[in-house]
């Protein structure tokens, strides 16, 4: 609310209440001292009235002390009163004993114990031990201590209520202790009296206080109203001019640092009081805040300039100049730094670049610790690259050296070929010339068949005739045997004749005996038919073996003639079957002459192929050698590039450098999205390890050979790995994490994307080992 | 052994502490010190395995410690107890790093784990010691 307010106001309400102010504590002192000099009075009279009091009730309790030692020291003197009636007595004295207006006396013992109490006689007898004022003091037993203390007693404040009154009075009491009998004498007086005195003298005092207090306020307005005037007046002409001529100077100087002046002016100054020492004071700070801006404008020209060059990609420059202020040196510091940095990683990406330009496929991309997002993705982006044109070119490594074989192969293949053409066309004609001849030997043949045809007839015909002749021959022999075996009957006549003659020139000879000398002769005649029947017997013999043999002869020529009739139906089936296969023969040779001519035609198309294939070998040859030559110009450019020769283990399948490749470009682009979408504050939730193409292929392919080996567990931790890392980074991201925090995730996660290419490189190159395995197996 | 109550993480839990090298806790987040059941002021300072659970076994952290002192990163399945004598599992990824006075720290970042992961752990850490 103050703010406002213009000073003259402000100033004006300052004056109004120091005026206030000052009437106030002057008249609070005035009414302070006033009062002290009422209060004192009245503490006068106060002390006054209560040593008044006081006097008397110690005069009274004297008094009465007085007569309780007279009724005391009549006991014993004379024997003429006994103690308990002397007590008694003193009682009643006492009870009776009232002086003023309502004065009265009570008498306890030390117990303490009311003895008698002249105003409530309800109290006698009673044990005033626990007996409690209004402010809870054991007022009895504090009479006891008092007295104890005291022999001449002593005073006690307390309240008691008045008879007939409903609420305790302040009450003052003397008490005394009779020691002879224990008997505490006391009197007491309410000081309600006293007080309704001293309470009319302050009403009193208060009415005149108020008097007072009103004369002077009106005095302070008057006072205030006059000075108002008077100030308002001094104020515009000492201090508000000045001060508008200060505010018009500073605003000109704020026009100045807004840019609405191109150049400031100083403040004028008319005096040197506190406005005067401002206006030089902030005229020294115009200045060097003039010279700051100026400097600030030096820098930011150059920083303008440095980063115009760094925009166009020249990085040599950096800002010099320095600023006064600490902030904006920190940026330009910091502005150096990045150029700083971004020309290392420039520097280094551009080496990298140059070298694979260079053909050095080899190179070895450095890492640039602690760099991340789209810059690392620049570097892990070119490794990619790297690695797939180390990859093609061992795969063109790999197959331009089997197919420089092959080439080299080819050639010395198309020349055996066309020398075997040469040869087979050589062989060829040797062939066309042998086969001429066996046309002609096959045309003889068949002239020959024709010629044992005729032949075979001409034997048909003479077999027909052995038949006949055999066939006569065989019933000759019958004829014949039957002949013998009349001869053999007539031979059997003979011998049986001989057998007779024999006989009787036996019978002869015995006759011839007989007769004696007589017969002698005719003995000898007997002796002769006897020889000569015995040679007619052998005669028959001989002729009978002749005969015999004749017989068997003659069988003999017949089985003989049947076997020659046998023999000629045999020869003459033979001759059929000659004449027949004779018949073959010649359809066989014509049929041979024709194939000769087809096999000539052949012969003839064979030499016309050969002739082909020679030219077409020469050909080939001649492309063999322009493929060799391909060959080894490739050969020359392969090994002008300088690769990895750890790819020449991981290439054996072709398909894979690209699906691999794919796979790597896949999770730089995956992080430099999801990094894309980071933002304080907001939930990324980044895709699981096994929904990227990764965890898919690897989901694909869990069940080949390679995905049993350890290569493939370690891509799998550091794919997931992977993902986790990115998601950390999203939500620290998110939850506002220091940079310091968010670089430990990403520092860490760019050394596992540089594994995750070294991991899936492994896992080809194993793949690689297990199918040259398999392959060396079967 | 008596089983204390389990605390089962939000699906987007995101636990995070930092240690210093020799593994006193230098950081820990919101969500951290709720599930835990500690204050943060009870948390800095104090040793890590003040939220180590007896089941886990020795072999476990001694891998985590070998791994990042490799300046690797490691993960796994952790079971954590909480103040109140209760547990719960988180599969951590803790980083290994340096701060800008060149110090190394360790951050752990942590999640909710699958059921079938932490059952699989149980079983797992059951067989070491």
């Amino acid at each position: 609310m103050l703010k406002n307010l213009t000073i003259r106001i402000k100033m004006l309400i300052i004056i109004v209440i120091t005026i206030i102010i000052v009437s106030t504590i002057g008249l609070a002192t005035s009414i302070s001292s006033l009062d002290t000099v009422m209060q004192k009075n009245i503490q006068n009279y106060e002390k006054q009235a209560y040593e008044q009091s006081r006097t008397e009730m110690k005069n009274y309790v004297d008094l009465a002390y007085e007569m309780v030692e007279s009724y005391h020291s009549r006991i014993g003197s004379k024997a003429l009163f006994t103690e308990k009636e002397m007590k008694k007595e003193a009682r009643e004295a006492l009870k009776h004993l009232k002086y003023g207006k309502a004065g009265y006396f009570w008498i306890n013992n030390s117990e303490p114990k009311m003895l008698m109490h002249a105003a409530n006689p309800s109290l006698d007898g009673k044990n005033m031990s626990s007996f409690k004022d209004a402010d809870g003091k054991t007022i009895f037993k504090e009479m006891v201590s008092l007295t104890n203390a005291s022999n001449k007693g002593d005073f006690l404040f307390y309240k008691w209520n008045k008879k007939g009154a409903t609420k305790p009075s302040n009450k003052i009491s003397f008490v005394r202790k009779f020691k002879e009998w224990d008997w505490i004498i006391g009197t007491g007086s309410y000081l309600d009296d006293i007080d309704a005195k001293i309470e009319q003298m302050r009403v009193q005092e208060k009415k005149d206080l108020n008097q007072i207090i009103l004369k002077v306020a009106l005095a302070s307005l008057i006072t205030i109203i006059v000075l108002s005037i008077l100030v308002n007046i001094l104020f515009a002409k000492i201090i508000i001019r000045p001060i508008k001529e200060f505010e018009k100077g500073l605003l000109n100087f704020f026009k100045y640092l807004n840019k609405e002046n191109s150049q400031v002016t100083l403040l004028t100054s008319s005096s040197n009081d506190e406005i005067g020492k401002m206006t030089s004071l902030v005229n020294e700070n115009i200045s060097s805040l003039e010279q700051n801006i100026e400097k600030d404008k030096v820098v930011i020209e150059e920083a303008r300039v440095v980063i115009g060059k760094v925009n166009v990609g020249l990085f040599n420059e950096r800002i010099k100049e320095k600023s006064s202020s600490p902030e904006i040196n920190l940026l330009t510091t910091e502005i150096n730094d990045m150029i700083d940095k971004s020309l290392h990683n420039l520097t280094i990406l551009s080496n990298a670049l140059l070298a694979l330009g260079n053909a050095n496929y080899a190179y070895e991309i450095p890492r640039i610790s602690g760099l991340t997002g789209l810059t690392a993705a620049l570097l892990s982006g070119t490794k990619a690259t790297q690695s797939t044109i180390n990859d093609v070119i061992a795969l063109i490594d790999n197959s331009n050296k089997r197919l420089s074989f092959s080439a080299k192969d080819l050639r010395d293949s198309s020349v055996e070929l066309s020398n075997s053409s040469t040869q087979q066309a050589a062989a060829l004609e040797e062939t066309a010339a042998a086969i001429e001849e066996v046309t002609a030997t096959i045309q003889q043949s068949s002239e020959n068949a024709t010629k044992m045809k005729k032949f075979a007839q001409n034997i048909t015909d003479s077999s027909a005739q052995g038949v006949e002749l055999a066939n006569k021959t065989s019933s000759s022999m019958e004829e014949l045997s039957i002949e013998v075996t009349t001869i053999k009957d007539a031979i059997t006549v003979i011998d049986q004749i001989a057998f007779q003659t024999n006989i009787l020139s036996l019978n002869a000879a015995v006759e011839a005996a007989t007769a004696g000398e007589a017969g002698k002769g005719f003995a000898v005649v007997a002796q002769e038919v006897r020889n000569l029947a015995s040679r007619s017997a052998e005669a028959a013999n001989e002729i009978k073996s002749l005969v015999e043999s004749a017989n068997s002869k003659a069988i003999e020529g017949k089985k003989v003639s049947s076997l020659m009739i046998e023999g000629f139906s045999e020869l003459n089936e033979n001759i059929h079957t000659t004449i027949k296969l004779i018949d073959d023969v010649a359809s066989a040779s014509s049929e041979q002459s024709n194939a000769m001519v087809q096999i000539n035609d052949t012969i003839n198309s064979l030499d016309q192929a050969t002739q082909h294939n020679a030219i077409l070998s020469n050909n080939i040859s001649t492309m063999a050698k322009s493929t060799q030559d391909l060959t080894t110009q490739l050969q020359v450019v392969i090994d002008r590039t300088t690769f990895d020769p750890e790819s020449k283990r991981r290439v054996c399948d072709s398909e894979k450098i690209f699906d691999f490749a794919k796979i790597k470009t896949d999770h730089i682009a995956f992080k430099n999205d999801s990094f894309a979408l980071c933002e304080k504050g907001k939930k990324v939730t980044v895709k699981s390890c096994t929904q990227c193409n990764l965890g898919l292929w690897m989901e694909e392919n869990k069940n080949e050979a390679f995905a049993k080996t350890q290569e493939w567990q370690d891509l799998d931790s550091i794919h997931q790995k992977i993902h986790h890392m990115i998601q950390d980074t999203t939500d620290l991201y998110r939850d506002g994490y220091e940079n310091g925090q968010i670089i430990s995730v990403t520092d860490n996660l760019e050394k596992n994307i540089d594994k995750i290419f070294e991991a899936l490189d492994n896992l080809r190159a194993k793949n690689c080992d297990i199918q040259f395995k398999n392959r060396k197996e079967s | 052994m008596a089983e204390g109550r389990e605390t089962v993480l939000s699906s987007d839990a995101f636990l995070v502490s930092e240690t210093d090298a020799k593994g006193n806790i230098i950081f820990v987040n919101d969500e951290f010190c709720t599930v835990a059941g500690y204050s943060r002021e009870e948390l800095l300072g104090q040793p890590h395995k003040i939220v180590r659970h007896n089941d886990m076994p020795k072999a476990a952290f001694h891998d985590l410690w070998q791994t990042v002192k490799k300046d690797e990163v490691w993960q796994g399945y952790v079971k954590n107890s909480t103040k109140q004598g209760g547990y719960y599992w988180v599969y951590a990824t803790v980083y290994p790093y340096k701060n800008a006075k060149k110090e190394q720290c360790y951050m752990s970042c942590r999640r909710k784990p699958s059921n079938e992961d932490i059952e699989e752990s149980v079983r797992l850490y059951k067989t070491m010691t």
